[in-house]
This record gives structure tokens, sequence and C-alpha cells, in this order.
């Protein structure tokens, strides 16, 4: 299993509704990655405002997402490789 | 059958929280060992556990016996998110939750006419948490704190368990004395050579001998083992003190740079001083833990005269001990700061808190802080040698502001912080540690944060 460190911030589609979010898809490097299932989720409170985080899978790598509502800004934090 | 008056405390404990966290949001790691920690295993997988490891064990020989075992370091600020998740759900079954990191207690007392009998209310709320949070949790109901902590414990993995009032006894009754809290592998050992295997073998022994073998504690035991509830688990009354407050890490390599550990020991210790004072509380002894790189360790502890909540006097206090304690030319792998003997800050000014103006002429010269130490080498956990020092405390010069303006600024910080973020500000000595570690809005990431609460 590979664990690459990313830290980019990406486009993403999501869809927010009730009070949560779902990523559906999202933009890295010019490749569009089309979300296959949301594996987890929780709400990190610390600090100023709060952040979304997601664990969501594109085939079989594992992507981890962030929404920060202080910027209004998606991020890529890491991938999983099996 | 429950009957309205009878008590009803619900204990949940989030199987193999770390490791379940980890196969939760890595589905290549589920049906997979995994295990989280480094340096030993701080938690599991149950397939990992199915070659033997537990948590405690090194991960030297938790590799030998499962070669194949995922270990990761672990995120400890996610499982804190999660297990806020679970709490929250938990909140919804039950009334005065008291929280731990993976295990948390609620009165669910006259709930069954909302979430039905006990057994469905630990069946409906251990299939809320995995719908809602995705963790597995075990649940167990019981009329005390210490029975439905042994009945969660009884359901691992995935289960709900609820002993029914007057059960209590015969649920106890065959289990290993070990199971009982308050047995530790001492104790265990005394009452073996007794011959004394079950509980119901250690019901045989009467409070007396209890007492005579193992002091107070014995008549905690007495009642323990006859399934007799701990009264002060959830009761309405203000919270018992707690006894410690700890806050320790491993360094990411071994150091013996001086600015290090001191800029380590101050982020300890503001972490440390900040919860006490979160809790309204002030210590009265404070107690410095260090293990060199081969391993052998070290510990003192100091009371103070008068109990404090403030980090620079605190600090002040550690940095004394770490000269005492750190001899060997030896770098250090891990250090702790303890913080135990509260008091309840009451919110009245001590005597030499006072403003200046309000003491008698020469009212503050000579206001010497004694200072009992006592040091304890405990590598091989000798017990503490009682030494007796005597620490002057500077005096402050006339135009300096007065001590309790320092307590409010403490508290000041405390505000920033609750509202922006730990890493809000950085103070004291923590600063050498920019750079070095990194943050996130709690903190510093340490690579084993502490795990008490």
């Amino acid at each position: 299993m590979n664990i690459e460190q990313i830290g980019e911030s990406v486009r993403v589609l999501a869809s927010f509704s009730g009070g949560s979010a779902e990523p559906l898809q999202f933009e890295w490097s010019g490749r569009v990655y089309p979300v296959s299932a949301i594996n987890g989720r929780w709400i990190d409170r610390g600090g100023e405002g709060y952040s979304l985080h997601f664990s969501v899978q594109v085939g079989e790598e594992t992507y981890f997402l962030h929404f920060s509502s202080v910027q209004v800004q998606w991020w890529l934090d890491q991938v999983v490789v099996p | 059958m429950l009957r309205s008056t009878d008590r009803l405390i619900v204990h949940v404990d989030v199987d193999a929280f770390f490791a379940s966290v980890e196969q939760l949001l890595v589905p290549s790691l589920r049906d997979r060992p995994v295990i989280v920690g480094s340096g030993c295993i701080a938690s599991c997988s149950y397939e990992a556990r199915a070659s033997g490891l537990r948590a405690g064990m090194p991960l030297s020989q938790a590799r030998r016996l499962c070669p194949r075992a995922v270990v990761l370091e672990g995120n400890y600020p996610i499982y804190r998110c999660f297990a806020e998740h679970v709490w929250e759900v938990f909140r919804r079954y039950a009334t005065g939750l008291e929280t731990f990191l993976d295990e948390a207690y609620g009165d669910a007392t006259g709930m069954e006419a909302v979430h039905g009998s006990p057994l469905e209310l630990g069946r409906s709320l251990q299939q809320a948490v995995r719908a809602e949070v995705g963790l597995p949790v075990s649940v167990g109901l019981a009329s005390g704190r210490m029975m439905a902590k042994l009945a969660s414990g009884s359901a691992k993995p995935y289960g709900v368990a609820w002993i029914r009032p007057g059960q209590e006894a015969d649920f106890l009754a065959p289990l290993p004395v070990k199971k009982l809290p308050g047995v530790g592998g001492r104790t265990a050992e005394r009452l073996h050579d007794l011959n004394i295997q079950t509980i119901a073998q250690m019901r045989r022994l009467t409070r007396q001998t209890l007492r005579c073998m193992f002091a107070r504690r014995g008549d905690a035991l007495y009642d323990r083992c006859r399934g007799i509830p701990d009264e002060s688990a959830l009761s309405r009354q203000a919270p018992p003190l707690p006894k410690t407050i700890s806050r320790e890490t491993t360094f990411h390599q071994p150091t013996s740079r001086n600015e290090e550990l001191r800029g380590m020991l101050e982020y300890l210790t503001e972490r440390a001083v900040r919860t006490a004072r979160g809790k309204g509380l002030r210590a009265g002894t404070v107690e410095l833990s260090i293990r060199y790189d081969d391993w052998k360790q070290d510990a003192s502890a100091a009371s103070l005269e008068a109990p404090t909540d403030r980090d620079d006097e605190v600090f002040a206090l550690v940095l004394r001990l770490l000269d005492r304690l750190h001899k060997r030319r030896v770098a250090l792998r891990h250090v702790g700061i303890t913080l135990s003997n509260f008091t309840r800050d009451r919110g009245e000014p001590a005597l030499f808190d006072l403003p200046v103006g309000s003491l008698p002429a020469g009212g503050r010269a000579g206001c010497g802080l004694r200072i009992a130490e006592r040091g304890a080498r405990n590598a091989e956990r000798k017990k503490p040698t009682d030494l007796s020092v005597s620490v002057e405390r500077q005096e402050f010069p006339e135009r300096s502001a007065p001590p309790r303006d320092r307590s409010n600024l403490y508290r000041a910080l405390d505000a920033i912080r609750d509202r922006w973020g730990h890493s809000a500000i950085v103070q004291g000595e923590s600063v050498n540690l920019l750079g070095e570690l990194k943050q996130n809005d709690y903190g510093f990431i340490l690579r084993t944060p502490s795990l008490t609460k």
C-alpha cells in the first residue's frame, strides 16, 4: 500500500443538501476523477470555521478530500494506492 | 423486566477504534490485519488480534507474529473527530455523558418509553452509530458503571449486552479475578497465591481479609466482586476531582537538543495546564517522566505549596525537574508531564496573588515558595525517595503586573484558542518546535499524542 501526501487545491463537483455535502467528481492536474463511493466522512471543528473531510473511492484508489468553510475551497490531501 | 426506578447506565466502546477508522476510510485495509502505532501497538484490528497481537505490544514483536500486518502511524486528530461524532449519536440515547477517547458512559434511566427495552436501546444505538458514523461499537447496559463496562467487554466485538438488575453477582461469578476493575497483575498474583482464580472464589474472603490484604482498596474490591454498583458513577453531584492530567509524547527522532527538549516540555505543560484550567482545577503536584534512547526511564515529582493553574509556574518547576533528572549523555526518546493533587479553583485569589497595594508593608518580601520534591528513579520502579528542597520564588519588581494578571492572561489565551484553535498562539519556548513539527488547529502533530483525557 502506497500513501502519497498531496495538499493541493482541487475543483470538485459536489451536492450540498440538507446540511450535508457529497463530492461527486473532482478535477486534479487536468484529469477528472468520478467518485464511485464515499468511504467515510468527518467534520473538523477545531479552530476557525470547520472542514468537511471525505475519504472517497475512485476505482481501486482512495482519495482524501476536504472542504474548508473559511477558504471556501476544496483540497486533495492524500491518495492511497493499494 | 426493568422497573422505571432502576438505574440504567450505558457504556459504549468503539471496537478497535483507531484500526476501525483506518479500515473505514481505506477499503483496501478491510479484512486485513491493521496495526496503528509507532514503537508499540496503540490499536489493532480484530484480524490482527487473531494472530495474538494486543495493544501495548512492541511493534518488533507484532511484526514477527504477523508479518502481513499493515502498520500505520495513525492520525489522532481524525480519530478525535470520529469520537465526537459517535458521542453526538450517543447523546440522543443517554444524558450526562462522560466521554473518553474511545469509550463513554451515559445515563439512560427512564428512557424505555422512548427507546424500548435496554437491549432494544443498545441495538438501536449501535445501529445508529454504524449508519451515521460507520464505526462498530459494543454496548453494555447495567445498573452501574462498572457492570456496564464489563457487559460491553463481554459483548465485543460489535455486540450488545444487558446485565439485568439482581443478576450482577451471577454475571461476575465465573469471570477470572483479573476481569474485576481494580485488580491488576500484582493484585491478581496475590489472590492466585491463595488459590483464588474466579470472582466467585474471591467472594469467600471477608471484608476484613480484603482490607488486610489491600488496605482501603479492599473495601472497594469487596463490593465490586459482589456487583454492588458504584454509586458515585454518574451521580448528579459535581464530578470527582481527576487524579491526574498528563500529556506525553515520543520524539520523532531521539534528541538531546536543549531547545527541542525545553520547547516540547513547555508545549506539553501548556496543554496539560490548559486542560486543568478548563476543568477549573489547580495542580498541586507536577511530575516529569523521561525515557532515554536505550529505554531506561526516570521520573521525578515536586509538590508546590500553593496549587496553581498557571503555565509559567508549572513550567519553571518542570525545568527544575529536568535539570535534576537528565544526567546521562543519552538522547531522550520520550517525555511526559503529569499534573496531580488537584484542588478546585474557586476564584478566590491566593494571598500572594493580591495586588501589591493590598499587602502590608514588607508583605512581599521573602514570600518564598517551599517545594517538597520527591525523586523517583524508576528505571527499576523503585519507591520514590523523599527529598526536601526549598526553592525561593523570585520577587516581582515593584512595577511588574501582579501575578493575578498573568492568570487572566492565560484565560484570555484559552479563549482565543477555544475560538481559533490551539495553534493560533505559540508561546514561550514552544516556538522552538515551529518548523520542526507540523501543526494543525489542535496544535503540533506529535508522534504519539497523549490519549488521556
